[in-house]
């Protein structure tokens, strides 16, 4: 198969590369503004010191996971029909991952110190950060050089098996980024075994979604035909990843809800409190439900484009109904016993314009970097 | 081994709040606007709850001073990526302030929400504990159990624990001694013999956490 660069001499070319650049300047100058007078402008707070920015970071992560996992069906599976998404596929995973990092320092309350983890972090092991950031970068290194043997024709078994490692520590890179929540007892809504099966699930669902959102908006504008084929191919594996996503959820809640732990406050608040419209509205009924009946109809590329669009914002919604619901409610200090007054009150976390900045920023960067590669790497097929 | 822990009397305890003056005095925790208090950003490494149970008028209401319960086995010090918190030998559960990056992990691993994030440069002030590092913005910070006041007690060969050796801020302030502080590895000390005299129980010890705070009620 052939692949080609694109040209890149259209106004529009040079319009989008305008937007992404405005919202790179927005996010960097807010992460100035953070780095230079802390993160007053946020909207975290003592309960909530998560916000906006660690939900997108989960969710960039998932999406470069499963996108890179996606890329093994034509290198490692063989399935040649999906070769002209799987070259740009690896691509976007290294950008997505890149750009999870990137917002990360944004998050940190102090970005300058970043290397720490690298200093410190074999010290402390039991860290899910810790390893986290050794699993990341590892994944970084193996993914390019896994795109670069995509480039030569004469090392197609090492492909094959960089491409085999490379999904397998995909696997390990969200299963740990789950982990990071799984593993903490304190917070009702995240300790649970399940979590880091749920991400890899949520994972390949964003994953393949987001892909199929990038590239049919790619191909249209530099006028390239998709083949129709594809799209619906890539939307049977979008179905089978919403239904398995929506079980585990299920099984997750009502587990939950069965047992009750820490008194049932956290998954009270999770499912009747100021967040439920998030979970009940956005991520069950809009993100996960109406793209499973939209796709079990008969697929056509825009109605699988549609469930793509509605499953991505499914999953972010998902992400976070997950980290800011999961830290509202303060944890009881004696069982049984509820805090009087403010103390035992859930802390309501609102978007602040800072942390949407630094995300935006991060997007542009993403889109920068992505369009830049495009035009200058052999990254899309070139049949008309 | 020593292996600090404090006692505190609920019997005892009128909720005064001394003990969170005199903590914010001597660790010169910085001090709170009513806009930190409307967005749950306050600086508290010493602070009183109510904690009530059942309905009016059926209810059972107890004042609760909430300090780090400076576990055994700690959440924070496992979850800290950089090993900025650490547990020392003698039990103290302890932060470097220089190498702490800000993640918050430890924030939202601590079960007790006792661990505070600098959201913006502290102001320097006159009476400013000399003895307690300055915190820059952007890193987090707990009770220390006094440790300034530890270390020079065991440099100068003082005696360590109440009722008349060297006791933390809080302990010291309370009017009402609801606090000992003292090792709870040594069985004569005032702590073990508090212990070993009546009923107690330590904060959420369904998580294992194992806490070295002990609430007698």
């Amino acid at each position: 198969m052939e692949y080609t660069k694109i040209e890149g001499r259209s106004v529009g070319f040079y319009g989008i590369i305008g937007i992404l650049v405005a919202f790179m300047i927005a996010g960097l100058y807010e992460f100035i503004q953070g780095m230079i007078q802390g993160h007053e402008s946020f909207g975290t707070s003592n309960i909530v010191p998560w916000g906006l920015p660690i939900t997108s970071v989960i969710f960039f992560i998932g999406a470069s996971a499963g996108a890179l996992m996606l890329s093994s069906l034509t290198y490692v599976f063989g399935k040649e029909e999906y070769k002209p998404v799987s070259r740009v596929s690896i691509f976007l995973a290294i950008l997505l991952i890149i750009g999870a990092l990137t917002t990360i320092l944004g998050e940190l309350g102090r970005p300058d110190r970043f290397l720490n983890l690298f200093l410190y972090g074999p010290e402390n092991l039991t860290s899910m950060f810790a390893v986290n950031s050794f699993l990341y970068t590892g994944y970084i290194i193996l993914s390019s050089v896994y795109l670069w043997t995509t480039f030569r024709e004469d090392l197609l078994k090492t492909t094959k098996l960089l491409g085999a490692l490379a999904a397998a520590l995909a696997i390990f890179v969200h299963a740990g980024t789950g982990a990071i929540f799984g593993f903490i007892v304190a917070k009702e809504l995240w300790f649970s075994p399940l979590l880091p099966i749920l991400f890899i699930v949520a994972a390949l669902t964003s994953g393949v979604a987001l892909l199929i959102l990038i590239l049919t908006v790619t191909f249209k504008l530099i006028g390239y035909k998709m083949d129709e084929k594809l799209v619906v191919g890539l939307g049977k594996y979008l179905t089978a990843f919403l239904l398995l996503q929506l079980f585990l959820v299920f099984i997750e809640n009502i587990v939950r809800t069965y047992g009750g732990m820490g008194g049932g406050e956290m998954s009270k608040f999770l499912f009747s409190g100021p967040y439920s419209l998030v979970f009940w509205g956005i991520q069950i009924f809009m993100g996960t439900v109406i793209p499973i009946l939209i796709l079990s109809s008969r697929k056509t590329m825009l109605k699988v484009q549609i469930a793509s669009l509605l499953a991505v914002i499914g999953v972010f919604a998902e992400r976070f109904s997950l980290v800011i619901p999961g830290q509202s409610v303060p944890s009881q200090q004696v069982v049984g016993r509820t805090m009087m007054g403010l103390y035992g009150e859930p802390a309501i976390y609102s978007i602040s314009g800072a942390e949407v900045a630094i995300i935006l920023g991060v997007v542009g960067a993403i889109g920068l970097a992505y369009i830049i590669g495009l035009r200058f790497m052999k990254l899309l097929p070139s049949q008309r | 081994m020593v292996r600090y822990g404090m006692v505190i009397d609920l019997d005892r305890c009128v909720g005064c709040a001394a003990c969170a003056v005199a903590c914010k005095a001597e660790n010169s925790v910085t001090s709170s606007t009513p806009e930190d208090y409307k967005k749950r950003r306050l600086m508290e490494w010493n602070r009183m709850v109510t904690v009530f149970k059942g309905k009016y008028p059926n209810v059972s209401a107890s004042i609760m001073p909430l300090i780090c319960n400076h576990c055994e086995h700690p959440p924070c010090v496992k979850v800290c990526p950089v090993d900025a918190t650490y547990k020392r030998e003698d039990g103290l559960v302890l932060q470097r302030y220089e190498r702490c990056i800000g993640c918050k992990y430890c924030m939202v691993a601590c079960p007790y929400q006792q661990r505070f994030f600098n959201f913006y440069e502290q102001e320097e002030k006159d009476y400013h504990n000399p003895d307690v590092p300055k915190r820059i913005s952007g890193i987090v910070e707990k009770c220390t159990f006094c440790r300034h006041r530890i270390d020079k007690a065991v440099a100068e060969g003082k005696k360590i624990g109440s009722p008349d050796g060297v006791e933390p801020a809080c302990t010291q302030a309370c009017p009402a001694r609801t606090r000992t502080f003292g090792d709870l590895d040594d069985p004569d000390s005032e702590v073990s013999k508090l212990l070993r005299s009546r009923r107690n129980y330590q904060l959420r010890p369904d998580l294992g956490t194992e806490p070295q705070v002990y609430y007698l009620d």
